[in-house]
């Protein structure tokens, strides 16, 4: 802890996993003081449990050992592949998340979340996806060039949280 | 490297309230730079390298390309900091990296003398450079170009459909 003189881990951030790409070793996302681990989910929640296979879907499998073998404790959904599978897709992702107890934020409806750290501060994460990645659906929490609507959201985000990461999927 | 769009972008957001900006998207990683003291880390990479121009030019020679974590850290004056961790996925699964080497970094680069090296040095030649002025309003309906080419594929299928009835009629006289 910080008052037995060494710097207290907050959290690990990754970038983009996705289930076509080599996956993390378990417990890399795990800290030394329980702080969170956070990365951004490209892709959706497979009906399809064969492998290889092609789409960037996870199977509900994976998913679970993401959680528990990695130790996430937050994504952002905020990309361009997450509504690959459709609206229903990241409705069935957002649905098995909640039942795992991973924060998830980026979409429209929940652009921020606050996850509460073992120390008791809180930590305010921010996730939005720019239009030019090629992502249009205003589902997620989508910038244009001005970024107008995030800096908003950054602005009501840093009165309820102790410290706020923005986690931007942007260009280039 | 980062767009010099997205420098102007990330000290809007700073100064918004943020502590730190953590990006993705473009699988590589970029350099960080601190703006008053708090960091931005435009891209951290990827575990699924795309096989495109940029990643070309990187991969070719294997230490240039990393992916990395950042780690976010809470020091005695509880302020927060922040430490990168080089990560290997040359296993086939990611884990830390023995060659822990700072990232570059971007510290003090003037903006016209960033957007000047930026269009040197990018990769992705073909891409505009979005440097935040009023004049990238018209770089969008180029840039957004091949997504509309994707929205008329409909239009596409249906003239496949036409040119196919077209066929089969003919074929039966």
């Amino acid at each position: 802890m910080t008052a037995s003189g060494h710097d207290m881990s907050l959290a690990r951030f990754f970038g983009d996993i996705n289930p076509v790409g080599p996956l993390p070793a378990s417990g890399l996302f795990r800290t030394a003081e329980r702080g969170v681990g956070v990365a951004n989910l490209e892709g959706w929640l497979s009906g399809d449990t064969g492998r290889p296979r092609q789409d960037m879907g996870f199977t509900a499998e994976e998913l679970g050992r993401a959680v528990i073998e990695w130790q996430l404790g937050a994504v952002s959904v905020a990309n361009n592949h997450v509504l690959g599978g459709g609206t229903m897709r990241l409705d069935e992702l957002t649905r098995e998340l909640d039942r795992l107890g991973v924060d998830w934020f980026g979409t429209a409806e929940r652009p921020w979340t606050v996850v509460c750290l073992a120390d008791g501060s809180r930590l305010g994460l921010l996730g939005f996806v720019w239009r030019l990645t090629g992502i249009h659906s205003r589902l997620l929490n989508l910038a244009y060039l001005s970024v107008t609507r995030q800096i908003q959201q950054t602005r009501q985000l840093r009165s309820l949280c102790d410290f706020l990461v923005v986690f931007p999927h942007w260009w280039y | 490297m980062a767009q010099p769009w997205q420098r102007v972008v990330a000290r809007e957001l700073l100064v918004a309230g943020a502590d730190a900006i953590v990006g993705c998207h473009s699988h590589l990683v970029h350099p960080v730079e601190l703006f008053d003291g708090k960091p931005v880390y435009y891209c951290v990479g990827s575990t699924s390298v795309p096989r495109n121009r940029a990643t070309l030019a990187l991969t070719r020679n294997r230490d240039s390309y990393r992916s990395v974590a950042v780690e976010m850290v809470l020091d005695d004056r509880l302020a927060m900091s922040s430490r990168t961790i080089a990560l290997d996925a040359s296993s086939g699964v990611v884990t830390e990296s023995q060659d822990q080497q700072p990232l570059p970094s971007l510290d003090g680069a003037l903006d016209s003398e960033y957007v000047a090296r930026f269009r040197v040095l990018r990769h992705k030649k073909h891409v505009p450079v979005v440097c935040a002025r009023w004049s990238d309003a018209l770089l969008v309906p180029y840039v957004e170009l091949p997504y509309r080419m994707i929205a008329l594929k409909p239009v596409a299928a249906l003239w496949h459909a036409v040119r196919y009835g077209r066929a089969r009629t003919t074929k039966k006289q």
